[in-house]
C-alpha cells in the first residue's frame, strides 16, 4: 500500500455508505485505492459500497481509546494519504487523538472535499454548525 | 485535591451577521465573552470543589481584553485565573492552540481533574479535549453531564448520540463537559466583592512558557480561504381571514406541497 489511499471508517452504516461512495468517486479519478475498517462484526458487503480492501479488527466501539488506538494502528498498515470519518460523537473525539499520533491535519466538519493530486492537499469546505 | 477549568472568550455566536450580498460571515466587531459551554464547565468545577473540597484554578488563552470578563467567573468560585495572551489572535490552529494550554498546564504543574468544553462557542471544531488529552498522555471522558468522585475515582455520565454511558475513571483525567450539562448559577454581589480580591495572572507564550511562536507555525496545517454564510430565507405565507378549521386546510396543503410532511392532500 502506498499514501495514495483512501481509508474509510464510520460506526454508523448510513454514514459509512455515503464516505465510501465520496472516497471511490475521488479515488478513480486519482487512481487511488479505497479502504475500509471495520471494528467488530462485518455485516454489509463493502466492495459493493466502493471498498477495494477492508480491514477487520475485533474491537468495542463503545470505546474511544480503543478505537483511537486501532485507527492509528490501521492508518500505520495501510498508508493512507486521506483518513475519512463520520462526523459523529465517536468521530469528533477520536479523529483529533488519531492527528495528533499521526502528526497530520486535520478538517472537522467538512461538507465537501476535493483532492488535488498535484499538491496532494485535499481541497475542503469546511462547514461550520 | 486539584482542578483546572478551561475557558475560552468566545465570539458572541448570536451577533455574527451574514452579509446579504457576498453572503461573508461579518465576524468584525462582533462581541466577544466566556463562552456559555465554558460556564457550564466552570460551574461543574464548582460543584466538585463544593463536593470535595478542591482548589479551582482556570486557564484561558484569549486576547488580554478577556480580564474583564473573567469577574463573572471568579464570582461562580473559581479561585484563580491565568490567562495566556494569544499571540495568534484567535487564528491559531487547534492543535497549535492545544500546544500552548499543554505548555501552560506544564508550567501550572500537576492537576487531578482538567475540564473543558466538549467544543467552544464559535470554533466549535471538537478538538482541544482530544488533543489535550492525547498531549498529557491522560484519559478523556468527553461529553459528559454528571461527575461525582469516590475514591481517587471519577465516575460520569457520558451523553452520547443515543445513548447515556457511564464510566469510571481513575485520576488524574480529563473531562470534556456536555451541552448544558451544568447550568451556571446565579452570583450574588458578596459573591462579585469576594471576586475582586482573587488572582488573575497574565503570561506571555515567550517570556514565560519559553515558546518560541515560530516553533509553532509548521503545526499550522489549516488554511481558510473563505467562510461563507448559509442565508434562510422564510416564505412568510400567512393564513387569515377565514375560519380556523379552513385555515388549518390550507395550512396542511400547504406544508405538503413543500413537501415538508407526506400525506395525500
Amino acid at each position: 500500500m502506498s499514501s495514495s489511499t483512501i481509508l474509510v471508517f464510520c460506526e454508523k452504516p448510513s454514514l459509512l455508505g455515503e464516505l465510501l461512495g465520496k472516497a471511490r468517486q475521488q479515488a478513480d479519478g486519482l487512481g487511488w485505492i479505497v479502504a475500509a475498517l471495520v471494528l467488530g462484526k462485518n455485516e454489509t458487503d463493502l466492495g459493493e459500497l466502493g471498498a477495494d480492501v477492508v480491514y477487520q479488527c475485533d474491537a468495542d466501539v463503545r470505546n474511544p481509546e480503543v478505537v483511537a488506538a486501532a485507527l492509528t494502528a490501521a492508518a500505520k498498515k495501510a498508508d493512507p494519504g486521506l483518513l475519512l470519518m463520520g462526523a459523529t460523537y465517536l468521530g469528533m473525539e477520536v479523529a483529533p487523538r488519531v492527528a495528533e499520533r499521526l502528526g497530520s491535519g486535520y478538517a472537522a466538519w467538512t461538507a465537501d472535499f476535493k483532492i488535488d493530486a498535484a499538491k496532494k492537499q485535499p481541497k475542503r469546505r469546511h462547514q461550520r454548525r | 485535591m486539584k482542578i483546572l477549568a478551561l475557558i475560552k472568550y468566545s465570539m458572541d455566536v448570536a451577533e455574527i451577521k451574514v452579509d446579504p450580498a457576498s453572503k461573508e460571515l461579518r465576524m468584525s466587531g462582533v462581541p466577544e465573552k466566556i463562552g456559555n459551554i465554558d460556564k457550564n464547565v466552570v460551574e461543574a468545577a464548582v460543584r466538585l470543589k463544593e463536593t470535595s473540597g478542591a482548589s479551582v484554578q482556570a486557564l484561558c488563552l484569549g486576547p488580554q481584553t478577556a480580564r474583564d470578563s473573567f469577574k463573572d467567573v471568579l464570582a461562580m468560585g473559581v479561585d484563580e485565573i491565568f490567562l495566556v495572551a494569544d499571540p495568534f489572535a484567535g487564528a491559531a490552529d487547534g492543535r497549535v492552540a492545544v500546544c500552548i494550554l499543554e505548555a501552560a498546564i506544564r508550567k501550572l504543574g500537576s492537576f487531578d481533574l482538567i475540564l473543558c468544553g466538549f467544543a467552544s462557542d464559535d470554533g466549535y471544531t471538537y478538538q482541544v479535549a482530544p488533543r489535550l488529552a492525547e498531549r498529557l498522555d491522560l484519559p478523556l471522558v468527553s461529553y459528559a453531564r454528571r461527575l461525582s468522585l469516590n475514591d481517587g475515582q471519577l465516575q460520569a455520565d457520558r451523553n452520547l448520540e443515543d445513548n447515556l454511558q457511564t464510566v469510571a475513571v481513575s485520576l488524574p483525567a480529563l473531562v470534556s463537559i456536555a451541552e448544558e450539562a451544568f447550568p451556571p448559577r446565579r452570583t450574588t454581589l458578596m459573591d462579585a466583592i469576594k471576586a475582586k480580591k482573587k488572582p488573575v495572572n497574565i503570561w506571555q507564550m515567550e517570556a514565560d512558557l519559553g515558546l518560541p511562536r515560530a516553533n509553532l507555525e509548521p503545526y499550522s496545517s489549516f488554511a481558510a480561504s473563505s467562510q461563507i454564510g448559509v442565508v434562510v430565507l422564510r416564505k412568510q405565507n400567512i393564513f387569515k381571514g377565514k375560519p380556523a378549521a379552513e385555515l388549518a386546510d390550507q395550512l396542511i396543503d400547504a406544508l405538503i406541497q413543500e413537501n415538508v410532511v407526506k400525506g395525500a392532500a
